[in-house]
């Protein structure tokens, strides 16, 4: 654990990301305001004691917003990470290591599954199911999925002609508690990469599909929708916009920083 | 047998992704009749329409349907617009085949010298910044540039504009002012994940024998690296950029959305919200058959710059061909 | 001193390569400490010289520090390299010295030519770059492939390298280093990665044509078979310094040093089979008493 906090990377990657994670926590204790009270003859109000981030074009308190919005961008970014995990490293594994037509297959639908640009799959299973919270997490867990199959596939071909597997096979170890207890831990480093990159895709593609409208529905506050809300009024309050973008990029920025730093520390 | 083998597995996609389209589309919504004429409708009226659009049929033969009339170039009745698919999308296409050509160009623009630079001059100070510099960018959402950029530009020195488009033919010089933010929105983000790639390629290459022979005979490391490295370099590279372009277009559907371009990203997000499935559907199919497309392009360009998937001087005494 | 320096001393013949008193000094995980601990080489006009010793005492650096090639965390401490007068120590960064007086041919072949250019372009690079014309460089190059033993040189000249197999490689990297005539060759262990069937060939092929051209050579190599054949000279070093040196005949004949003898006996022949190796004891309890 050490070695971790040896990296310049992985250390500023965790001083952001807990920055934000306190700033949500915070907020489970304490919630400055009600973030969705309208006051409306409080709105645009500048920065002060009352205000520490001032308010929105509703008059509502921008600080209880971000924190809720917050909670809403760790929230998903974690479901979707680790449901995303377990479904496509199961799927992946099985086809790296056993082969045959099966993985032929899986893989060639993976592929094309691969092959919806950007949000485009995530919208096709919201355009049929109406927008929600629900909704999104598992629109963005489909989109995820196929990350997984991918590096969990070729991580368990690599390691599969290992010496330590024949080794276990030799004693008799069976097919599940080769992949488990030999394979996976091998290949695991990849994986976590892995995961804090599809964390960080999660949390950019929740606010770019509450910024459209189509994830987290108003007047529930996320990122993409106090940017969206903002994005109107951009010319009464600019940091009304910039506010919400900087504490969002430095979460994402934070997460991205922490994998960087894993596997600059797991490359040695 | 490489094309051939490539053609083969695009088509495979192709097939794959018109299948898991017409499902969701399809058969995933239930009844679609029901759903434009309203909870309350009659059930004759729901029946006829039923008819009328065809989905009282086996939902194969109904697949088979829609691919016939894809070939023949017909994708159906929009539900909104009342109109073929066809002419609607024609129209968005321009802007956005623009935009996505004109941010591919930025972040080859900034990303490739940037990459070389990285790893060029990885002690210098200025290397330091710009790579943070460059992860700030990968880390902020298209969107969330692309209103900084707003506030700075348009708010503060209003230099360009930050709504609608001016098509080429009309005006070229304002249909490229009005695409320029838009496209660097787009540009910051993925050209910092290009020259990362580019860069961490470059330092691969420079552990390589091949570069200590090229400086053994006494030239610059200037020389080394464009004459030797830069191709070897880009060639894992290649597969980043096709993957960049089709992110890109994903990513117009943000971004139009954004700037009020009206592309085929604004299209699809108020189809969406009008719930017009047959548009949905087709616009789904165009935009990853682009996208299944530049990634066979990406394919085909593979020999051109790696000359060991070529087909070697002995085979071709051989008589064997790529 | 040996017969061979004594003649050549009193004929007032200059060395052609002179390294003086070279410290090279490398930087690992913290810690540094001298790879080559000041040593002293000459190598006068036409000789083939050998550097020998066994992996890891320090014979590549010295070759990589008459090349300008030692790596960022390796450094000349101390010392001078002098080629023909020139220091090359502190060479110009747009010097014509390298790769045109002095040139170096690497061990292992396989990955030593940039995959996506063809043979004829990587052979004549050199050439072009220290001003010979386009024409010239191509005959030159077709000549030298022709005499490294191809009997289809115009074929090969527009080969890639990976249709090429690891003796052909090395063929056309020794053409690749001689078609500037350079002054002095280093041949850093140049048929160790090779099969043993073709290793006599390599050597053969880059002792005639050295000879064609007047060049010197220093080869790099832990082969005492080799240097018997085809060596005047010898240094023998081991933890970055030089041991013993001298003449080929009397230094493998009459070996002063424990660890000379030591490796002179680790020769492989039929009639050591199932013998134990006695000189490495003397040798051993040497090293222990460093």
């Amino acid at each position: 654990m050490k070695k971790y906090f040896q990296n310049k990377n992985f250390v500023a990657g965790f001083i952001l990301f807990s920055l934000v994670l306190v700033l949500m926590l915070v907020g489970f204790i304490h919630l400055p305001y009600d973030p969705n009270a309208i006051d409306i003859t409080n709105k645009f109000a500048p920065c002060s004691f009352k205000h520490l981030l001032g308010t929105d074009h509703l008059g509502r308190d921008l600080l209880s917003r971000i924190m809720v919005g917050s909670r809403v961008s760790i929230f998903i970014g974690v479901i979707v990470m680790l449901f995303s995990f377990v479904i496509g490293t199961v799927i992946g594994s099985l086809c790296g290591y056993f082969q045959g037509k099966i993985d032929s297959i899986v893989m060639k639908l993976n592929d094309s599954f691969m092959a919806f640009p950007g949000l485009l799959l995530a919208l096709m299973l919201i355009a049929v199911f109406s927008p929600s919270l629900k909704t999104t997490i598992v629109a963005l867990t489909f989109m995820a999925i196929p990350r997984f199959v991918r590096i969990s596939r070729s991580g368990f071909m690599k390691l599969k002609p290992s010496l330590f597997v024949m080794n276990a096979k030799s004693k008799g170890a069976s097919n599940l508690r080769i992949m488990l207890c030999h394979i996976l831990p091998n290949a695991i480093s990849d994986l976590i990469v892995t995961s804090s990159l599809t964390f960080s895709l999660a949390v950019l593609n929740e606010s770019g599909l509450s910024y459209l409208g189509l994830g987290v529905q108003k007047p529930d506050a996320s990122f993409g929708n106090i940017l969206s809300d903002a994005q109107r009024y951009i010319l009464q309050s600019p940091p009304g916009v910039i506010i919400p973008a900087v504490i969002l990029t430095v979460l994402v920025l934070g997460v991205n920083l922490l994998g960087d730093g894993y596997s600059e520390v797991n490359e040695h | 047998m490489y094309y051939l083998k490539k053609a083969a597995g695009c088509l495979v996609t192709i097939v794959l992704v018109s299948v898991i389209t017409f499902w969701a589309f399809q058969i995933l919504p239930g009844n679609a009749a029901r759903t434009i004429l309203g909870v309350n409708a009659d059930e004759v009226q729901v029946q006829n329409l039923e008819i009328e659009l065809g989905l009282n049929k086996n939902p194969i033969v109904r697949y088979c349907d829609w691919i016939k009339g894809l070939l023949k170039g017909d994708m159906g009745t929009s539900y909104k617009y009342r109109q073929s698919v066809n002419s609607i999308i024609a129209k968005s296409l321009n802007a956005t085949v623009l935009l996505t050509l004109y941010a591919f160009f930025l972040t080859a623009l900034i990303g490739l010298p940037l990459g070389i630079f990285l790893a060029a001059k990885k002690k210098n100070p200025l290397s330091h910044f710009l790579s943070i510099f460059s992860q700030i960018w990968i880390s902020t959402p298209s969107f969330c540039t692309a209103l900084l950029l707003i506030i700075i530009f348009t708010v503060k020195l209003n230099w360009l504009p930050s709504i609608g488009f001016t098509p080429f033919n009309e005006n070229p010089a304002e249909c490229i002012r009005s695409l320029t933010l838009p496209s660097l929105s787009l540009a910051f983000g993925y050209s910092s994940v290009l020259a990362r790639y580019l860069r961490s390629s470059l330092l691969e290459e420079e552990k390589k024998d091949y570069v200590r022979t090229a400086k053994s005979k006494g030239l610059s490391t200037t020389k080394v690296v464009f004459r030797h490295e830069l191709r070897n370099a880009f060639i894992p590279v290649l597969t980043t950029t096709g993957m960049i372009v089709a992110e890109i277009l994903g990513g117009s559907i943000i971004i139009e959305n954004v700037f009020s371009i009206p592309g085929i990203g604004s299209l699809i997000t108020s189809a969406i919200n009008a719930r017009d499935f047959p548009l949905i559907q087709s616009l789904t199919l165009y935009l990853s058959l682009i996208t299944v497309a530049t990634n066979f392009i990406v394919d085909i360009l593979y020999p051109l710059l790696d000359v060991r998937l070529r087909v070697s001087h002995s085979a071709k005494q051989q008589g064997k061909t790529l | 001193m040996n017969i061979n320096e004594n003649r050549i001393q009193e004929q007032n013949i200059k060395p052609l390569l002179q390294i003086q008193d070279l410290v090279v000094n490398v930087k690992k995980d913290n810690r540094c400490f001298n790879a080559v601990d000041s040593i002293n080489i000459n190598i006068f006009p036409g000789e083939f010289v050998a550097l020998a010793g066994e992996s890891g005492s320090g014979k590549t650096l010295t070759a990589l520090s008459c090349m300008n090639l030692l790596s960022d965390n390796v450094s000349i401490t101390s010392g001078k390299i002098f080629l023909d007068g020139t220091d090359l120590t502190s060479l110009d960064k747009k010097n014509k010295i390298i790769g045109k007086d002095i040139a170096m041919i690497f061990q292992d072949p396989s990955s030593a030519l940039d995959p996506l250019q063809k043979i004829g372009k990587q052979i004549t690079e050199s050439a072009l770059i220290h001003g010979m014309s386009k024409a010239e460089a191509k005959s030159k190059a077709l000549e030298l492939l022709s005499k490294s033993g191809f009997t289809n040189p115009s074929d090969i000249f527009n080969y890639y390298p990976h249709e090429l197999s690891g003796g052909m490689k090395q063929r056309v990297m020794i053409a690749s280093c001689l078609i500037n005539s350079p002054k002095i060759l280093i041949a850093d262990e140049p048929t160790t990665a090779l099969d043993a069937s073709i290793q006599d060939d390599i050597l053969n092929i880059i002792c005639t044509l050295n000879k064609t051209l007047n060049t010197s050579m220093l080869l790099i190599t832990h082969d005492l078979n080799v240097v018997k054949k085809i060596c005047s000279r010898i240094y023998i070093m081991l933890d970055g310094k030089i041991v013993e040196s001298g003449n080929v005949n009397d230094v493998l004949s009459s070996p002063k040093e424990n660890y000379t003898k030591a490796l002179i006996d680790a020769i492989p022949s039929f009639s050591k089979r199932g013998k134990k190796l006695e000189t490495f004891e003397l040798f051993e309890n040497d090293w222990r008493q460093r």
